[in-house]
């Protein structure tokens, strides 16, 4: 089994021949000026002193505060809730592909419309919305609802690398924790779950990273409402119609908070995968 | 053979390891009767079966009746004509509409930036001007007018520009973006609460808004008829009748600040709130068994005055100015009229 497992890694670390880097290297250059070009150059734009003064108004903060709070309680819920599923798609399941489609469709759907769909299942009027308010919930313009549309645009992410992760874990292994008499359980906690935690991890830095950045669905479903529903992206889309500047620098605030927050979960997940 | 392939890139990479990983031959699966043996040395072994849990996996592989070849490649060729028909199919539409606009855009097109709330009449009114000036094609673009302003600035063309407010054409004007000589007044609208039929109780008066456990949606501050809300809390305010308490009631009952009118109408169109503040002309078309609407009184009313301007930069304006002077013409008037807007003759008129 160890010996598996090492193979396993050193194939992944193998470099490529110095040849192909080389031209690797040189095909990789126009990708990165798109990718990364414009979030420099949208740092440069920025000033200084406007960018201290935003970080000291209340509006910003609790914009900040909220983007952190609702964003983070995404990414748990859907860790919880989405493990299973992505463990149901990577293995056989009846009609496993049409499934697949069906998850990803929340992520290729306009963003007004994600926030009309979500009016059509949870709102006042919507599919669960009589049940709902039987039990004295109202979901609609609080902060359930932007972690709801949050959810709704960011799980199938995680959901995806986290199936895809737990589908490339070798079948011999199982197999040979089976025959040595493990249980399902255990199997899963011992051999599955830590192989998997790669793809586990990738998939939360994902679907937390688009939770952050969501602004259609939020502004429909969950409104636009200071300190209780304007997140981050709205704040910045608000500040476009206030003052250009003001838009950028709340862009470059919420630029450094995923930077931050998504390195930091690249590598409290990278150092915890090497210790198991 | 199609597992030629397939055998010799595994040979090959088993020959290359330098590191001898596993010293036991492996098994390389395949449908059944397809897979082989092979050691680190690249010899295969004469007794081609499988280990027991590979001859497992193909009978539940091959029970999805999707390995056999001929299905698989039945599959691609299928998913392959479907692709080939959509990007068929948008290619075809797209050289369609190419050659449609190309046979109306002959001589000029005059681009017209208009506020939102505007798109109904000025829709109408480019088709008239459409067929006051043949081979004349008018783009439209309709968005909030403080989005039109800052397009402006970042450069967009355009030719005409119209405003939902005065706040937002100063600012054009301030950045020289229009001419400030053909700046003029077409139309006023006027504030209208609507409130959604969906829902019990529903409030049937101004005085009702302020009372509690209600939904309340307005355009945020930073938009004109956010603005005149604003304008028209203070003004009940201060008004005896009302008082500060209700302006205080009102906003405790706000849930969301939308960027634009038309959100505040389709928030309540779906009885997601109970009541919003929108122009009157917003409430035109919309099915009266949806809404029903509070008439907010004269006094307490800022009448929305919708400034025009010709765009400084733009090739053609002659064009522009032509556009403006049907705007303010008996007949741009009447379908501004229409469309639920005031006209600037007689601003005092209800519609």
């Amino acid at each position: 089994m160890t010996e598996a497992l090492d193979s396993k890694s050193s194939d992944q670390s193998a470099s490529p021949r110095s040849g192909v880097r080389w031209l690797a290297t040189l095909g990789a250059v126009p990708m990165l000026v798109v990718l990364i070009l414009p979030l420099l150059t949208l740092l440069f734009r920025a000033r200084l002193e406007i960018l201290m003064q935003s970080l000291a108004e209340r509006e910003t903060i609790d914009a900040m505060v909220l983007s952190l709070a609702t964003s983070s309680g995404t990414v748990i819920l859907t860790m919880i809730f989405g493990l299973p599923l992505a463990y149901l798609l990577a293995h056989r399941l009846r009609g496993r592909r049409l499934w697949e489609v069906m998850i990803d469709l929340p992520t290729v759907l306009p963003p007004a419309v994600a926030g009309v769909a979500l009016f059509t299942a949870f709102g006042r009027h919507g599919f669960l919305g009589p049940l709902l308010a039987a039990m004295g919930i109202e979901i609609p313009f609080t902060p359930a609802a932007v972690m709801l549309a949050q959810t709704f645009v960011a799980a199938p992410y995680f959901i995806k690398a986290a199936s895809l992760g737990i589908a490339n874990v070798e079948r011999d292994l199982i197999e040979a924790a089976a025959l040595d008499g493990a249980s399902g359980r255990q199997t899963f906690q011992h051999v599955t779950l830590p192989l998997a935690w790669r793809g586990i991890a990738a998939g939360a830095a994902l679907c937390w990273a688009r939770a952050l950045g969501e602004f259609g669905a939020t502004i429909i479903f969950a409104g636009n409402y200071p300190g209780r529903t304007r997140t981050m992206p709205l704040a910045v889309y608000m500040g476009f119609e206030i003052d250009f500047n003001r838009a950028l620098t709340l862009a470059v605030i919420l630029l450094l908070i995923s930077f931050t927050v998504l390195l930091s979960v690249r590598m409290i997940f990278s150092t915890s995968s090497q210790l198991k | 053979m199609i597992f030629a392939e397939r055998r010799a890139a595994y040979q090959w990479c088993m020959t290359q390891s330098a590191v001898a990983l596993d010293s036991r031959p492996r098994y390389s699966g395949g449908g059944l009767g397809r897979g082989f043996w092979i050691d680190r040395e690249g010899t295969e072994d004469p007794h081609p079966n499988p280990p027991p849990e590979y001859r497992e996996r193909e009978i539940l592989s091959r029970s999805r009746l999707c390995h056999a070849p001929a299905q698989q490649s039945l599959r691609y060729a299928i998913s392959l004509l479907s692709l080939l028909l959509i990007l068929v199919s948008s290619v075809a539409l797209s050289g369609c509409n190419r050659s449609t606009k190309s046979a109306t855009t002959s001589n000029a097109t005059l681009t017209v930036f208009a506020a939102a709330s505007l798109t109904q009449p000025f829709t109408q009114i480019a088709h008239e001007f459409e067929s006051q000036h043949p081979g004349t094609h008018v783009v439209l673009n309709f968005d909030g007018s403080q989005q039109l302003v800052e397009q402006l600035i970042q450069g967009a063309p355009a030719d005409v520009f119209a405003s939902a407010d005065h706040r937002q054409m100063d600012r054009a004007v301030s950045a020289s973006l229009v001419d400030s000589k053909s700046l003029t007044d077409f139309a006023n609208n006027r504030l209208i609460m609507i409130v959604s039929k969906k829902n019990p109780n529903p409030p049937q008066s101004l005085a009702d808004l302020a009372r509690k456990r209600l939904r309340i949606d307005v355009a945020d501050s930073v938009v004109p008829v956010g603005q005149y809300t604003l304008v028209m809390l203070d003004r009940l305010a201060a008004d005896p009748q009302y008082g500060s308490s209700f302006k205080s009631g009102f906003l405790n009952n706000v849930v969301s600040r939308e960027e634009n009118v038309k959100a505040v109408l389709t928030k309540v169109r779906l009885g997601e709130v109970d009541a919003g503040v929108v122009y009157m002309s917003d409430t035109v078309g919309v099915p009266p068994q949806e809404i029903s609407t509070i008439e907010v009184p004269d006094a307490f009313n800022p009448m929305a005055s919708y400034p025009i301007a010709v765009v400084s930069k733009s090739s053609q304006k002659d064009l522009a100015k032509a556009f403006e002077t049907l705007v303010l013409s008996a007949d741009g008037q009447a379908i501004l009229q229409k469309d639920g807007l005031t006209s600037i003759h007689h601003p005092t008129t209800h519609p």
